[in-house]
């Protein structure tokens, strides 16, 4: 196995970026071909990523494939790749989600064509490279470079408000991400001072031993930049909005992907490289993930918009994912890591429906809809099965993950397992609701009869998230026990020895105050 | 004496000299002001015995030339000023000086060059 | 002065002082040139002048890159001194030298303005630059500093039909004047206390120990008034938008980074050898105790904390409201200024090669921008407001997406050298323990963001309202946007060749003594 089968993976969308460019687009012809150059940029990228399906030992916990190539050698930043049971499931998901996207597009994008695939290439690159990096400073390159190709993305082929939300969707996210900026550092040459060695390699940095004052208030940084990203419960305002405006494409993978490099985030960086700042914050991103959870369910109840009532759900949905890694229990982060892979499906689904029918009406307001199921009788079959997806029914992808959390949940807080599980009740009152109002009941809009129902295309990349949803419902064990040796890795990682919360330090918190002062006034001699 | 402890206290003489100078100035026209007479009218106010009445107000714009022309005198003729020092110890100094200030000389002759071509030296255009 | 030691040869001359050799007889040529190619057509003496130009600038890079670089050597009773550092800088100082003429020679023909005394003043303008990175001796900075000044001044006001161009060179002319005076003032107060005006000298003298601080602080705070003007520091900020606007746009490039360059470059100089020295690790031998070095350190550390927060601050909230794109440069290149000075106060190795580092990298973006921007006038003030931009993503796409790469640089972002500059001055802070100011510095870059994104929002999301007609596209001008691209893109991906030359140079300023 030396073939560098990461980078291959990673930067195979870049090859089709290449192509891309020396096409023109004046032409319909030129815009197919275009089309068509990037869906099979994807289509290899895809028949690559499987290639690390076979390459990938399941009984290994920690990081393997990997690849490492020094890049700066002055601050010991490394080219260094790699992957384990959550990066592989999360690029799989990614090079499988991206060509059924770029199928999407061929009508809904018509204007600006090469820019768009190229766009949406790049992004693919960003998101692959973010999974696979295992250098703090690697990543963070490839952190970064997502926001350009999502901020055009939104911000071009969007919707009304398209800029306001570009604009804001790369605020919150630069502000967390720089900070995390300021903290990687800050870490590294704690690791310096302590081992003398200055690294940035991911691997090397986790159990750098620091105060705890510090690990607390790193961890703060981090999680701000990944809960940001996920989006948790204070910080996810700029979702519905970015959701919203962006085309289909885009909000497929914003679901998708973009909002698993949160979850992501912290179970990669945050939470391993900051057990005691992890700990410290426990407490409260469980309470938080709670409160997104029902917050989420009892927002999307009462949209209008049936494109913001999924984004919302995403809200919802995300939090289990943030309170399945946070119990750390075997099932509830296998179950919450399943959770990432499930939301990307179910409601990337539900986002590409959305879009086939705002395709045809222009617009998404529940109201506009109703009694549409006779018309498009397709349509709603497959609409329905992706709703019970989404809110967990038996024998769906959702069931398993949702179950395994609460199942972890409640061995250890029980409490917080009974509020999370009310959110599996709300999820289905909301999506049956929905469902309802839109497909069932009498024809009210005389608009909606001449309805067309999906064409081969829209079939042919809505079938294979058909097939997953019922492979994950009914044979989970076949991803599961990709990851059981990974995710034993992870607890270890970060399972503090005494995980009862300590008293609250009021010495530290002065601590962290006089911090400014002492960093203002400070002389190295 | 070490340089830093330096204090020109020896100085303070001429500055209390200046203030009083300056004050004296100030204040007795200041003071003046409360015991002359002040009685102005139309024939004390024009100009003094054989001065004329003003025929234009006293600012106006001079040509731009004039300038220019003291521009160059600046350059030519006071830049020549170095070469006196020069010529008290080249010989001291010896091949470089000379070397040097052929040099110098070269450069005023690029500048004079310049000013000829681009027609500074020309009064009327 | 009893021993006048004027006995030289002719290599160490062209090995010490080649740039500025260079330079100055080329200059003196152009003149020549100038005035027999008097009668000639316009269009010919432009291209023969502006070629010219660019032909000097590169045999000055050339000459510079192929020196001797370990060579270190002071020359004319140590008033010039060669060091990797000086050379470093001068380098950087060129290149922009060589971009801005290469543009000039397409902006000068768009804006009908072909006249030989451009190029000849930018010759002289680089060439005090390069003398004032390499003085050591405080007059010559200060004579150096004005030869310089003096040519930018003129080059500012090169407009001569607009009101803008002629304020902008007016306001800086008094308040760069205002600042050279009170760089000469701390120079004088140096010169009273210590009695000398070499910096290395005086660094010896202050490490002794035995002085009194008020008046070396206060010669020290005026000197480094004097360069923060120059710098665009805040407070010292405010001549920056006005003359930025009002001058041809790639003597704007120019002036936002060699001129940039230049002041960071002299005073990290006169910081880091006079003020508080930094010593290789050898030691030098002639220092009488060198227990005293950073003495000074809890002085400046202060001042350039806030000075640099409030440039950051100030520039980048302020270049949000901007509705010139000249203008928001301008308020941006505050703040960059600000970046800098992070590095500066890290006063450590890193710290300096990170404003290095990001010297060069500023100059590449910046220039690019101002050069993008030049063309899309076509004629100076035609379409320099923000609104201009609108949809114009569409209409001339190589310009804008060379004109975004620029922005998304000056934002900070991966995978640009603009990043990697960033990343190394806060990198370098944060090694010193300074988190709240690095923390606060990139709050204020994702306000940059903002804006910088504004300007390509414009260009994609935005149709167009006016018809904006670009200018004739100069080849030269073409090569110098590629050559800056590529560079922007290349030190993003592999910035570790021009760091460890950046590191080299830094270090040598331990040897300058």
């Amino acid at each position: 196995m030396n073939a560098p089968i990461l980078t291959y993976v990673t930067f195979l969308p870049l090859l089709g970026v290449i192509f891309i460019m020396a096409v023109p687009q004046r032409s319909e012809a030129g815009k197919n071909v275009i089309r068509a150059i990037a869906l099979v940029a994807s289509l290899f990228t895809f028949l690559a990523s499987l290639r690390i399906y076979h390459a990938f030992d399941a009984s290994i916990g920690a990081f393997q494939l990997l690849e490492d190539h020094v890049w700066i050698p002055s601050y010991g930043i490394h080219y260094k790749l790699g992957i384990d049971g959550l990066s592989f499931w999360l690029i799989l998901l990614t090079t499988f989600l991206t060509p059924l996207t770029i199928l999407s597009t061929w009508r809904a994008i018509d204007k600006r064509v090469k820019e768009f695939q190229v766009a949406l290439l790049v992004l693919e690159t960003a998101m692959l490279g973010t999974f696979v990096a295992l250098d703090l400073f690697l990543f963070y390159v490839f952190w970064e470079l997502m926001l350009i190709p999502m901020y055009l993305i939104i911000g071009v082929w969007g919707g009304e408000r398209r800029i306001y939300a570009a604009i804001k969707f790369f605020l919150y996210t630069a502000v967390g991400s720089l900070l995390m900026l300021v903290c990687i550092i800050g870490l590294v040459y704690f690791h310096n001072e302590h081992t003398g060695h200055l690294t940035f390699d991911l691997l090397q940095l986790y159990g750098t031993s620091m105060p705890r004052i510090y690990e607390i208030l790193f961890f703060a940084a981090f999680a701000l930049a990944f809960a940001i990203k996920v989006p948790m419960f204070p910080l996810h305002t700029w979702l519905p909005d970015a959701h919203v405006e962006a085309p289909t494409a885009g909000s497929v993978i914003l679901a998708g992907i973009l909002l698993k490099m949160g979850t992501y985030g912290f179970f990669r960086f945050a939470m391993p490289l900051f057990p005691q700042g992890s700990a410290y914050f426990a407490p409260l991103i469980i309470v938080l993930s709670i409160i997104g959870i029902i917050y989420g369910a009892l927002v999307a109840m009462v949209q209008p918009d049936i494109k913001k009532l999924v984004a919302y759900s995403s809200v919802s949905h995300l939090g289990y994912c943030m309170l399945g890694l946070y119990v750390l229990t075997r099932q509830g982060v296998e179950g919450s890591v399943l959770q990432m892979i499930n939301h990307g499906i179910s409601t990337g689904a539900l986002f590409l429906l959305v879009g086939i029918v705002y395709e045809r009406r222009h617009t998404r307001l529940i109201k506009e809809y109703g009694g549409i199921a006779r018309i498009v009788p397709i349509y709603s079959t497959i609409f329905l099965i992706v709703t019970l997806s989404s809110i967990g029914f038996p024998t769906t992808n959702g069931f398993i993950g949702e179950f395994l959390i609460l199942l972890g949940a409640f061995k250890v807080n029980k409490i917080a397992a009974v509020f999370a599980a009310t959110g599996v009740i709300l999820g289905a009152v909301y999506m049956l609701w929905m469902v309802q109002r839109v497909f069932y009941g009498q024809v009210k809009n005389p608009k909606n009869l001449a309805l067309k129902d999906m064409n081969l295309r829209e079939v042919a990349y809505m079938l294979p998230l058909l097939v997953l949803i019922f492979w994950i419902g009914l044979y989970p064990n076949f991803f599961l026990k990709k990851m059981h040796s990974s995710v034993e890795h992870f607890i270890n990682q970060v399972k503090v020895e005494d995980v009862q919360e300590q008293p609250h330090n009021f010495a530290a918190a002065n601590n962290i105050l006089q911090l400014g002062e002492v960093t203002v006034l400070k002389v190295k001699e | 004496m070490i340089p830093g402890t330096y204090l020109p206290t020896e100085y303070l003489p001429i500055l209390i000299m200046l203030l009083f100078a300056t004050g004296f100035g100030v204040v007795t026209l200041w003071v003046g002001r409360f015991f002359r007479l002040r009685r102005p009218y139309a024939e004390k106010l024009i100009a003094y015995e054989s001065g004329n009445p003003p025929s234009a107000p006293p600012r106006f714009r001079f040509s731009i030339k004039f300038y220019l022309i003291a521009i160059l005198f600046v350059v030519f003729d006071v830049e020549a000023i170095f070469l006196y020092p020069w010529a008290l110890v080249y010989d001291k100094i010896g091949i470089f000086a000379v070397v040097e200030m052929f040099l110098f000389i070269f450069l005023l002759l690029v500048g004079y060059a310049y000013a000829w071509r681009k027609e500074a030296l020309e009064w009327e255009r | 002065m009893n021993n006048i030691n004027m006995s030289f040869d002719l290599y160490h001359l062209w090995q010490v002082c080649g740039g500025q050799l260079i330079l100055i007889v080329a200059g003196l040529l152009l003149i020549l040139v100038d005035i027999i190619l008097m009668e000639k057509d316009q269009e010919i003496r432009g291209r023969w002048m502006g070629w010219l130009t660019v032909f000097i600038f590169a045999a000055t890079i050339g000459h510079l890159a192929c020196r001797e670089w370990d060579l270190h050597d002071t020359i004319f009773m140590n008033v010039f001194s060669a060091d990797k550092y000086s050379i470093f800088i001068s380098i950087v100082m060129t290149c922009a030298g060589l971009l801005a003429a290469m543009m000039s020679i397409g902006y000068l023909r768009n804006n009908g303005l072909v006249r030989g005394e451009y190029y000849i003043l930018l010759v002289f303008a680089v060439a005090g630059a390069i003398g004032l990175i390499q003085s050591v001796d405080l007059l010559m900075m200060f004579i150096t500093l004005e030869v310089m000044s003096l040519a930018i001044y003129a080059l500012a006001a090169f407009l001569k039909d607009s009101s803008y161009s002629q304020e902008g060179a007016f306001k800086y002319f008094l308040l760069g004047s205002f600042g050279s005076a009170l760089f000469l003032f701390g120079v004088a107060i140096i010169y009273g206390t210590t009695g000398t005006l070499n910096i290395t000298q005086m660094a010896q003298y202050i490490s002794g120990g035995s002085y009194s601080t008020l008046p070396i602080l206060v010669a020290f705070a005026m000197i480094m008034a004097g360069f923060f003007f120059k710098m665009a520091m805040v407070p010292f900020h405010m001549w920056t938008p006005d003359v930025y606007e009002g001058a041809p746009s790639v003597i704007t490039g120019f002036m936002a980074t060699a001129v940039k360059a230049a002041a960071f470059g002299v005073f990290m100089k006169v910081l880091f050898v006079g003020f508080t020295p930094i010593l290789a690790s050898s030691g030098q031998p002639d220092f009488a105790a060198t227990v005293n070095l950073s003495a000074l350190g809890p002085y400046w550390k202060p001042v350039i904390w806030w000075l640099a927060l409030l440039s950051m601050f100030i520039g980048n909230l302020i270049a949000v409201s901007q509705s010139n794109i000249k203008r928001m440069l301008a308020y941006s290149s505050i703040a960059h200024a600000g970046y800098m000075a992070v590095g500066i106060i890290a006063a450590n190795g890193e710290g300096r090669m990170g404003v290095l580092f990001y010297l060069f990298a500023y100059t590449l973006m910046n220039i690019g921008a101002f050069g993008v921007v030049y063309l899309i006038d076509g004629m100076e003030r035609k379409a320099q407001d923000l609104e201009d931009y609108r949809g114009l993503g569409y209409i001339y796409p190589s310009l804008s997406f060379l004109l975004s790469l620029f922005l998304v640089a000056m934002a900070g972002l991966p995978p640009t050298a603009g990043f990697i500059a960033k990343f190394y001055v806060f990198a370098a802070a944060i090694k010193e323990g300074y988190f709240l100011l690095a923390a606060l510095g990139v709050l204020t870059s994702v306000i940059g963001a903002y804006y910088y994104l504004r300007v390509i929002y414009l260009m994609y999301m935005k149709e167009k309202v006016k018809d904006v007609e670009r200018g004739p596209i100069a080849a030269p001008t073409v090569v110098a946007l590629v050559i800056a691209a590529l560079g922007v893109v290349y030190l993003g991906l592999l910035p570790e060749n021009l760091a460890s030359v950046a590191n080299l140079a830094q270090q040598s300023l331990a040897m300058i003594f």
